[in-house]
């Protein structure tokens, strides 16, 4: 399966998208935003470790509106870089540039979307998990599993790239792609209370969210390698 | 598994017909923009495709890069589908509207194009300073796409269709938005890329008089078909050209005069005339040879495509 995959990498794309998405100004706009969380988070959860007086909860209202704000930010940043910055590489000017190499079109939709998906978990990665691992440790409340953690932003990550590749390829426009993923599905999915704030009875449903996660993500991602496959570049 | 190019013709179309908008039995509205197309290129040969917007110039280039599937009929570039990918290795193609990723730099393009023919590294280095030469970009190539020009958009577009060497080139209006300076700059790299052996030229435009040096046949597309084909030294025949002397032939100052029967009219300092074929003007430049009249430009016109048409009618 995987040697099947990767025959279909095509290595430079993969590259270039992967540096695009890191060197463009939404990828800089995102990582300086990435920088600037990471650091306040930091800072306020060593504040917060080094009051002698503050028990568990107290910490937890602290720190836990703020997994909230840097996940709903770094959402919307991820959604602005693939919709501003990678859905380029699916604008029909640019896909003949691509195109007419000798490149198959499964194999460019591959390599594309696995270079904005390696963007998008480096910046995950380095905030989202890196706070949520600190937050947890901070407040006491463990996951289950690092590697539940990791599956978590994984596929929160995969889905919302799914999600705006689909809504491009499908109405070929750049606002539906910001906006319908972020307003419609991944700000509900954020405001929901259970998941936002972690709560144990959530972190004990973690494995159904991932399950469904990756079954949104194997269909919106076969729907959308079928529409792009079969549609005419004008 | 490519077949050597020799073996087969460089372009072969089969009643090739593309309806867009056709999505099922459901009742959206249809355009017909290749209907019946049936067309042999031989390798080596260069061919213009004239017609009209909405002839379907762009979408036979397209389906010859599988960027266009077509609703029946057969396509065939260098012997293989243009659905497969290794077709493209025979072709570089310069697109009607350039764009590459804005955040790229000339460079990124010519290499990346470069890795996708999988050039070794220093093939591809030394290839994209030649190219960058050849097109006039040298000194250019870190500067950002999004700051480029219309013009060097378009010469840097020439410059990655040249990367693999290609032996067919497929030009879509490669003209559109430049001006005349521009226009035959780019005309003169054209001329230069057509000099490698057995190389093909396709180049679609509605900007005749820029090509007539460049093809060997024209193909003319009316609404989806194939008109009629003609080679390109028939039609310059029937061309119209300005023809430029100075305003001292004309000693009266007036500003229309009558030279050797045609009506000369001043534009500053100089008298022009309109002839029409390409017999009508070596007659004529004879006879104001016999005058010592010195001329001191010919220039075509824009192709008439009433006339063009109303040529091709008459040849069937």
């Amino acid at each position: 399966m995987v040697k099947k995959v990767s025959r279909y990498l095509n290595k430079p794309i993969l590259r270039r998208v992967f540096v695009y998405g890191l060197l463009s100004p939404g990828g800089i706009m995102l990582g300086v935003i990435t920088a600037a969380y990471i650091f306040v988070i930091v800072y306020l959860g060593a504040k917060g470790g080094s009051c002698g007086g503050c028990d568990v909860e107290g910490r937890r209202a602290i720190l836990m509106p703020l997994l909230f704000i840097s996940q709903w930010w770094l959402t919307l940043g991820l959604v602005g870089v693939y919709a501003t910055e990678i859905v380029d590489f699916f604008q029909d000017d640019v896909l003949s540039f691509f195109l007419s190499k000798p490149v198959s079109r499964y194999s460019y939709f591959i390599s594309v979307s696995a270079g904005a998906f390696l963007v998008g978990s480096v910046y995950l990665f380095f905030s989202g998990l890196l706070f949520e691992v600190l937050l947890l440790h901070k407040t006491g409340i463990w996951f289950w599993g690092t590697f539940a953690v990791v599956a978590d932003h994984m596929f929160l990550n995969g889905a919302l790239l799914a999600f705006c590749l689909f809504t491009f390829v499908l109405f070929r426009n750049r606002s539906i792609a910001l906006i319908f993923p972020s307003v419609l599905v991944f700000v509900p999915i954020m405001l929901f209370p259970g998941y936002v704030f972690r709560s144990e009875e959530m972190i004990s449903k973690s494995p159904l969210i991932i399950s469904a996660l990756a079954i949104f993500i194997i269909i919106a991602v076969g729907l959308t390698i079928q529409i792009f496959r079969n549609r005419d570049i004008s | 598994m490519v077949e050597p190019f020799n073996s087969n013709p460089a372009i072969s179309l089969e009643k090739l017909t593309k309806v867009y908008g056709q999505l099922g039995h459901l009742p959206v509205r249809k355009v017909t923009a290749l209907s019946e197309v049936s067309l042999n290129v031989e390798k080596g040969s260069s061919v213009v495709l004239v017609g009209p917007n909405g002839a379907g110039k762009t979408t036979l280039i397209k389906i010859l890069l599988g960027l266009v599937r077509p609703t029946s009929g057969s396509a065939r570039v260098c012997g293989l589908s243009p659905h497969l990918p290794e077709s493209r290795r025979h072709i570089g193609y310069v697109p009607e509207t350039v764009k590459f990723p804005g955040f790229y730099k000339a460079i990124d393009v010519l290499q990346t194009a470069g890795e996708l023919f999988s050039l070794p590294r220093e093939e591809l280095g030394l290839r994209s300073k030649q190219l960058l030469s050849f097109c006039g970009l040298e000194g250019w190539e870190h500067l950002e796409i999004r700051r480029c020009s219309k013009g060097m958009l378009q010469k840097l577009a020439f410059a990655q269709a040249l990367i693999n060497d290609p032996d067919i080139l497929l030009l879509d209006e490669p003209f559109t938005g430049m001006d005349v300076v521009a226009r035959k700059k780019f005309a003169e790299i054209v001329s230069g890329a057509k000099s490698k052996r057995g190389r093909t030229i396709i180049l679609s435009t509605h900007i005749l008089s820029d090509v007539v040096d460049l093809c060997d046949e024209v193909v003319i597309l009316v609404a989806g078909k194939v008109h009629k084909v003609l080679p390109v030294v028939e039609l310059t025949r029937s061309m119209a050209y300005v023809v430029t002397i100075s305003g001292d032939a004309n000693v009266s100052n007036e500003d229309e005069v009558e030279i050797c029967g045609r009506l000369f009219y001043r534009e500053g300092s100089v008298l022009k005339a309109q002839v029409s074929g390409a017999s009508s003007l070596s007659s004529f430049m004879n006879c104001l040879g016999k005058l010592n009249i010195s001329i001191q430009s010919i220039e075509p016109r824009s192709f008439n495509f009433a006339l063009l048409f109303q040529h091709g009618e008459e040849g069937q």
